[in-house]
């Protein structure tokens, strides 16, 4: 199968002098829900943020199916690589609606920017996918006024109408209650399943990633630790991870 | 009594700043030429003047001329509000397409913020031409000069992730500024507009007494020929009409949290 994403030997160095990724090599795959594990700092933001062209590598290649992700690209990664954040990155003031058509920006041009008018085949997909995270009923109603359980599901629809091939998740439950992040984990792999969309999670609960992941990979000090499925990781390898 | 100071002293910070300010203020007391029994002589009997019946018949010019005063601040206003929108992006730190080209405009609407509205009226009366243009064009160039800098800073201030989260939905250059940050810097923008409309019906008044129109001209007149009967009706219908803006704009701003 072709991978979805690639990384080839990336290396991410912040003007800082910190290493978030260290000569790194991976691939993801259509359709697999693959969560990033490790300790605070240790490079999982970074690796989502550098597939959707919000950071850039030091060195190395990253690609979305056929396309290199660089400045000039960055639009056309962005319509196939979708991104979920943890304090959900939505417009306040804006209306549910508007959030969520935000989404499709990647595909209008500037008079939609000026304007901000849709056309219908817009707001009809943006009706589905609030439909099919439970808040059809709440689209004229100001994002801001909704709670996290909810205004991470306007950003997971909003996701949903770049009908892309990734959703990237940065800490998408970090924020939220433990029976909310169960509801938004449930929500955001039925999408994915559903969609045929490649999910790439970054988490700090294991127990979340071992329960929903296909795929756990361990990042620490920006160089991948293991990559394997949850059934084949040993505790001791978790352990390994987290120590100092 | 001890500061909170590792030596319990004060710091010698606060020592200079705190003399500097004495000193300004003994240098200033030749300056203004204070003189209580004299300046209170004079206010008293000044306002001893205005015990005199308004002149009722000068009251229905009084209207024409306020409306004057309002629209030219109005005019001013909002063109000044069209022209510094499109530009306050290209001014702003974070959001300019060129950080050069972000500094020569705030350079050039410092250059405008610079000068009071009266001596711009001055110099644009003798140059364009006396009237209600001269007035008008001279509200216009320091209203582009304080909105431009003031939505800018507006911009400059608003939380990231938003922003970045359009950015991340694929949003082009445009979409980034007009919907992940500038429906945050609204309420800025509409209060900042307001409160130009505010300061420029002011300054239109004053502005007037050049020529311009409005009602600072017969202001200016009445002082001058000491029609006191019809300096009192100025003075409140100015109070008046800038009292109601003012509650006007509270109310827009107050709707628009």
């Amino acid at each position: 199968m072709q991978p979805i994403v690639r990384f080839g030997n990336v290396t991410k160095r912040f003007p800082n002098g910190v290493t978030a990724l260290n000569e790194v090599n991976l691939e993801f795959f259509p359709g697999q829900v693959a969560v990033v594990l490790g300790p605070s700092g240790a490079g999982k933001s970074t690796l989502l943020r550098i597939i959707n062209g919000l950071e850039s590598p030091t060195t190395g290649t990253v690609s979305v199916g056929d396309l290199a992700v660089t400045p000039a690209n960055h639009r056309a990664v962005r319509k196939r690589a979708g991104m979920v954040f943890q304090q959900f990155n939505l417009v306040p003031r804006l209306s549910v609606m508007a959030n969520v058509l935000c989404g499709r920006l990647a595909y209008r041009n500037i008079w939609t920017s000026l304007f901000f008018t849709f056309p219908a085949s817009d707001f009809e997909l943006a009706e589905k996918a609030l439909t099919a995270v439970g808040l059809a009923d709440r689209a004229w109603d100001r994002v801001d006024k909704l709670s996290g359980g909810q205004q991470q599901r306007v950003a997971i629809a909003r996701t949903v109408v770049q009908q892309g091939a990734v959703i990237l998740a940065d800490e998408p439950v970090a924020s939220l209650d433990p029976a909310t992040s169960i509801e938004i984990m449930d929500i955001l792999v039925k999408i994915a399943k559903e969609t045929g969309c490649s999910l790439i999670l970054n988490l700090h609960q294991v127990d979340l990633a071992l329960k929903y992941g296909e795929r756990i990979i361990g990042i620490k000090r920006g160089v991948v630790q293991f990559d394997s499925k949850p059934s084949d990781l040993g505790e001791d390898q978790i352990a390994a991870l987290y120590a100092a | 009594m001890r500061c909170v100071t590792p030596n319990r002293a004060p710091r010698v910070g606060t020592i200079a700043g705190t003399s500097l300010v004495v000193v300004f203020l003994a240098a200033t007391y030749p300056l203004i030429q204070l003189d209580p029994g004299r300046n209170l002589g004079n206010l008293f009997s000044f306002l001893g003047r205005f015990a005199v019946a308004p002149n009722w018949d000068y009251a229905p010019k009084l209207g024409p001329r306020l409306w004057e005063t309002v629209l030219m601040a109005f005019v001013a206003t909002f063109w000044a509000i069209l022209i510094s929108f499109p530009i306050c992006f290209f001014a702003s730190q974070r959001f300019t397409s060129n950080k050069i080209l972000g500094a020569g405009i705030r350079g050039i609407v410092a250059v405008l913020r610079a000068f009071p509205e009266l001596m711009l009226a001055l110099l644009l009366a003798s140059s364009i031409g006396l009237g209600p243009i001269a007035g008008v064009v001279a509200l216009f160039l320091t209203t582009v000069g304080f909105l431009v800098k003031t939505f800018a800073e507006s911009l400059d201030v608003v939380d990231r992730k938003p922003v970045e989260g359009i950015t991340a939905a694929g949003a082009d250059w445009t979409g980034i500024r007009t919907i992940g940050a500038v429906p945050q810097a609204l309420p800025d923008f509409v209060g900042l507009s307001l409160y130009s409309f505010d300061v420029n019906i002011r300054a239109s008044a004053i502005i007037g007494a050049l020529g311009a129109g409005g009602i600072g001209y017969d202001i200016s007149q009445a002082v001058k020929l000491f029609q006191f009967d019809r300096l009192g009706l100025l003075i409140v219908s100015i109070y008046l009409i800038v009292a109601a803006i003012d509650v006007a704009s509270s109310q827009i701003r107050r709707r628009l949290h």
